[in-house]
């Protein structure tokens, strides 16, 4: 398979900070490629012989197998400068990069999965909240989501109720807004970009903006690490490994509205890669 | 995400993903979720027949007409998964077939192999040994099993 929509998104393949000028070989939805580091500070990619369109932004280089017709998307409450941008690095995952990111946007799962850090059995409740594809910005969102937190963020003293946003921006993207414990009006992002290996594999590079000026960065990594391989026990069992696009596959309740969603989203964009289409 | 990843919660089966929780039956007994909503009957997780026997669960897709069979004086001491065909672990412990459980030598002493492959790729095996066996024997059999699963994976790899 050659030719599909993804093909023309935007995929991060390596921290900024950690490229090398020697090159380094990675896959990209299938193909070899290889990301060059520059001391001139232009890094860039190549696919058997060709060079790819590359931009730099949120502390990775990202590129595109084929031509994006619109740019990589931004974060504008990112670039605050009293943010902590912090690159957590990556964690290989051995599931499809769709499965990623609809992990990313499923709170139901905190109290079993990150019990007593992000959710807490006692408190397993998600209330209503509300979800739409944004036309305009071609943007699934999911706002007004209340959830009660034991630990919140590295940040969070105690339990909070927590509220959160999601948005999903590209097709392997996820950013969520989240109360910030230490500035109750201001929100912490914190952010999935997938890079599709193959169907069933992917490179995971979380990424966070926070009000903290008080966590020591190694903590928030691994803070975020701890969370985040907790989520890697999950998704490299689940079954099927591919994204069932098909709605009679699974019983969605309220809770998954967002998943819904996202899935509605990619089968109207035919971002199909790391996806079922047929029941099986 | 299977059931066997959850915890047992009193008399359901809880799914260690989301939480839902089902009954002996099959049946969705409660959605954590949604704590107020009563779980749609169609919500259900198929259960099959089991029986128990030698310290073992066993399962069929329909209920047999016989009960498993039972190997008088032996005890499950463990189990492993072992990732090959089920071929290749009765080769590999070159045991000869008594009621459908595999006899053979582990650690020098008797055993029994009783085995499920449960995909291509993938063999449940459970380990019965003697009522009477001494923690010594129990501990070089447990090892001996461990060195078995090395042993056919490695001809995997190879093959
Ligand atoms: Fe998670």
């Amino acid at each position: 398979m050659t030719s599909h929509a993804m093909r023309d998104a935007w995929y991060p393949v390596g921290l900024l900070s950690g490229l090398s000028e020697g090159g380094k070989d990675s896959l990209l939805l299938g193909e070899n490629i290889t990301v060059f580091g520059s001391a001139t500070g232009a890094p860039s990619v190549e696919c058997s012989g060709r060079t790819l369109p590359v931009v730099r932004r949120f502390g990775h280089l990202w590129t595109s197998l084929g031509t994006p017709d619109k740019d990589l998307f931004t974060i504008p409450e990112a670039d605050h400068p009293e943010r902590v941008r912090v690159d957590v690095g990556v964690v290989r995952v051995k599931c499809s990069p769709l499965r990623a990111v609809e992990n990313f946007l499923d709170i139901a799962h905190f109290p079993f999965v990150h019990t007593d850090i992000l959710g807490a059995e006692s408190h397993p409740e998600v209330s209503e909240y509300k979800v739409e594809i944004r036309d305009e910005v071609d943007e699934v969102w999911a706002t007004k989501v209340e959830f009660f937190q034991p630990q919140a963020a590295r940040s969070a003293g105690g339990g909070i109720t927590t509220e959160y946003m999601y948005r999903v921006p590209a097709p392997t993207c996820a950013v969520l807004y989240k109360t910030c414990p230490p500035r109750p009006g201001a929100w912490d992002v914190i952010a999935l970009f997938v890079q599709p290996l193959t169907e069933d594999l992917c490179d995971v590079w979380p990424w966070m903006a926070l009000f903290d000026d008080e966590s020591a960065l190694t903590d928030l990594i691994h803070f975020q690490q701890l969370i985040f391989l907790q989520d890697r026990s999950i998704l490299e069992n689940q079954i099927p490994k591919r994204l069932p696009l098909d709605p009679a596959k699974e019983t969605p309740t309220r809770a998954d509205l967002t998943s819904v969603a996202y899935r509605r989203w990619l089968k109207r964009h035919n971002f199909t890669y790391g996806a079922q289409l047929v029941a099986g | 995400m299977r059931l066997s990843h959850g915890f047992v919660r009193g008399e359901t089966l809880s799914c260690i993903y989301h939480g839902w929780r089902f009954g002996a039956d099959g049946a969705c007994r409660k959605i954590p979720a949604h704590p107020a909503l009563v779980p749609p009957r169609t919500i259900s997780c198929g259960p099959l027949p089991v029986a128990e026997c030698n310290g073992t669960v066993w399962a069929a897709a329909k209920r047999p007409d016989h009960e498993p069979v039972a190997y008088d004086g032996y005890m499950a001491l463990r189990s492993v998964v072992i990732a090959a065909s089920c071929a290749a672990v009765e080769t590999a412990c070159q045991g000869a077939r008594a009621h459908g459980a595999s006899k053979t030598r582990l650690g020098g002493h008797d055993t029994l192999l009783v085995m499920n492959g449960y995909a291509p790729n993938a063999v449940l095996v459970i380990v019965l040994v003697a009522e009477t066996m001494p923690v010594a024997g129990r501990l070089a059999i447990s090892t001996a099993l461990e060195a078995l699963r090395r042993t056919v994976e490695t001809w995997g790899r190879a093959a």
